[in-house]
């Protein structure tokens, strides 16, 4: 191989795009006549997690993991209360409110229901346009065409563009915010359960879509998803994450040929297979997830782990690595 | 096996201002007696007002406009108004989607219990505590002297679906419909549920019909599954042929639609079109207009129901009646 192309190569494999390190965000629960923190929510404790450029990580757990929390405070729309994001190498924190700012066009993200996401009141036009109004590398793009120019890059018909969002069906409301997520040409597309909100047949039309998008346009996904069949379908990477923390990643054919983790085990093993002869045995988790608040010792699975051992309630156990990127965190591995 | 449940002709009209909207019309569907019939179809196929239908428990602007539900070899809809309520909950039980907004939030989830049990038998307050921790303990929830004791909005959503259960259970149901029961929990909660389920068909032998909008849970719990689609069943048939030979073009979508790890880097199938508007239903098929094989004939009539193997059915004018294959 001709040694430039070897390291060209080396380099977009290598290229990283976004790095969450040891991130963590606590919600205050107030009481008392002032309504002070009493308490916190370790939403987030300790995440770190990389997507490369032109990767697709899929990151999935139970509802109450932290996952939407992960999406909102990469976007902004919280903060954290520790640790560091960088994009593109740098620290989004570092160079204060202008620089935050501006990687707001790179990163942008699209919401689970497409009924709440999309304001009522304006037309579909407008919602297309709005996230260009505070770019100035789009200042005097005309209006008109760059929604006609979106809707056809995710199907629509370009004459609906000025219709309401009451027109169209779910399906086609997800493309109207996939369509607005993508105006500002971002290098990450965070998806938050995508599909969750939509029928079926839906699903598959946007999956297609999502799949197009990712061949096409120069764009990597993080897409946060319960449904394990999409993740398989639109992803790469995979981070399994459990009560605030990354419990298991890696390359999705390893992690799901060869789950380390038992939480990993028991997820995958509790999916309804639409195949009736499945014989796959089920591990049925007992109890509930551990409150937030008061999250367990040790490792936090261990309240639940079919395989637990007297040393889980004491050592907290570190993501190590597998090989080729797989890693875990658990002390039986 | 007999039939515990047959529903014939039933059709269901809403009045709006718009014209009359048809959202439920079924030909012909039974189940039968300890099997787990699963009614499998998108938001907005009738599911749920199938459910309400079978209790009875359509309330206008909606109405049953004809039909019969035969439960037990009686015509549910003809009963008294008395008679009807003696047979909710002590024959006939419901799991609704949110369990939370099934139960009531200022009562603890025993005196929930005690008041549904002594509703339908003569029981003291003692005795009917202790059948509900019995019915607790059946539900495989934690503790059942302090779970007796809680409100719905200190349980979790797991275990808030197994009050439901155990509310269901408690006057011995032979027939439970279970409303897309698990649709709001996690896959790992959802799989503890189903195998609840499970085991209540096989120790009790309760009926279940399960209505779920996903073909997994379908796939993995039913003997026998109706796929529904604009309120009319389209195809019917044991589990295995389901999913193992489809009949009608809609099934075959709605499979085909379901992303796995094998279809990576291949289009998934792409049906167009939406779910037509139920007052303005089109004229033959009502899948017609998204079909894939559509021909004339299905814009004009209705295709019929016909058998095309054992326990399998379809209303599509491609199905092949059993036995026309080789002649």
């Amino acid at each position: 191989m001709h040694p430039a192309t070897s390291q060209r190569k080396a380099v977009m494999i290598m290229a990283e795009l976004l790095k969450t390190v040891n991130l963590k965000k606590y919600f205050p629960v107030r009481g008392g006549l002032f309504q002070r923190p009493v308490a916190w929510v370790h939403a987030l404790d300790g995440v770190s997690i990389q997507i490369d450029e032109g990767e697709s990580l899929g990151v999935v757990g139970e509802s109450g993991c932290g996952k939407s929390t992960l999406a909102r405070v990469i976007t902004g729309i919280y903060d954290a209360t520790s640790g560091d994001i960088l994009f593109k190498g740098k620290s989004i924190f570092s160079k204060g409110a202008t620089h935050y700012k501006s990687i707001r066009e790179d990163v942008q993200i699209v919401f689970q229901d497409p009924y709440w996401s999309l304001n009522p009141r304006l037309r579909v036009m407008d919602i297309l346009y709005e996230p260009l109004e505070n770019s100035k590398k789009y200042r005097g793009v005309n209006k008109a065409a760059k929604a006609r120019e979106l809707m056809e890059l995710v199907g629509l018909d370009p004459e609906k563009a000025g219709e309401y969002p009451h027109e169209f069906s779910g399906g086609q409301r997800q493309r109207i915010a996939i369509a607005r997520a993508l105006a500002t040409d971002p290098k990450l597309l965070i998806l938050d359960e995508p599909t969750s909100a939509v029928d079926t047949l839906s699903q598959a039309q946007v999956l297609n879509l999502l799949a197009d998008l990712y061949r096409t346009r120069n764009v990597s996904y993080m897409l946060i998803s319960h449904d394990l069949a999409v993740v398989q379908y639109i992803c790469r990477t995979i981070a399994v994450m459990y009560l605030g923390q990354v419990v298991e990643s890696g390359r999705i054919e390893d992690v799901f040929e060869n789950p380390l983790h038992p939480y990993t085990m028991a997820l995958f093993s509790a999916i309804p297979s639409i195949s009736p002869d499945n014989t796959r045995e089920r591990i049925i988790l007992e109890g509930n997830v551990p409150s937030a608040v008061n999250p367990p010792k040790g490792c936090r699975f261990h309240t639940r782990c079919p395989e637990a051992k007297p040393e889980c309630s004491n050592v907290v156990p570190e993501l190590k690595d597998y090989g080729n990127g797989h890693s875990a965190a658990c002390i039986r591995i | 096996m007999e039939n515990i449940l047959e529903i014939k002709n039933l059709k269901v009209d809403f009045a709006t201002f718009r014209g009359t909207a048809h959202v439920l019309d079924i030909e012909d569907l039974c189940v039968r007696e300890g099997e787990i019939y699963g009614i499998a179809g998108e938001s907005g196929s009738g599911k749920s007002i199938l459910a309400l239908s079978i209790l009875n428990l359509i309330t206008p602007p909606g109405r049953i406009a004809q039909g019969q539900v035969i439960f037990s070899g009686r015509d549910l809809l003809k009963l008294h108004p008395r008679e009807m309520n003696g047979i909710r909950g002590e024959e006939i039980a419901m799991i609704f989607q949110d369990p939370m907004a099934s139960l009531n939030p200022v009562l603890t989830v025993g005196q929930q219990m005690v008041i549904t049990i002594r509703q339908h038998r003569k029981i003291s307050a003692k005795e009917a505590e202790k059948e509900a921790k019995r019915r607790f303990e059946d539900v495989k929830l934690p503790d059942p002297d302090t779970t007796f004791k809680k409100y719905p909005h200190e349980l979790s959503g797991g275990m808030r679906q197994r009050v439901l259960i155990a509310l269901a259970l408690s006057c011995g149901a032979k027939l439970l419909i279970a409303d897309e029961a698990t649709r709001a929990l996690d896959v790992t909660i959802q799989a503890g549920i189903l195998d609840l389920l499970r085991e209540l068909r096989k120790n009790n032998g309760t009926t279940i019909l399960l209505i779920t909008n996903s073909l997994g849970v379908a796939a993995q719990m039913c003997d026998r599954v109706g796929i529904l689609y604009t309120g009319k069943i389209l195809e019917e048939a044991p589990v295995r042929d389901i999913f193992k030979k489809p009949s009608h073009p809609y099934t075959k979508a709605l499979i085909d639609a379901v992303p796995t790890a094998n279809l990576k880097d291949q289009r998934l199938p792409n049906i167009g079109g939406f779910v037509p508007d139920p007052i303005d239903l089109p004229a033959g098929c009502t899948f017609g207009p998204r079909c894939p094989h559509v021909m004339e004939v299905c814009r004009r009539t209705k295709p019929e129901r016909i058998g095309i193997g054992p326990d399998h059915f379809a209303s599509c004018h491609l199905a092949k009646k059993s036995g026309d294959d080789n002649g």
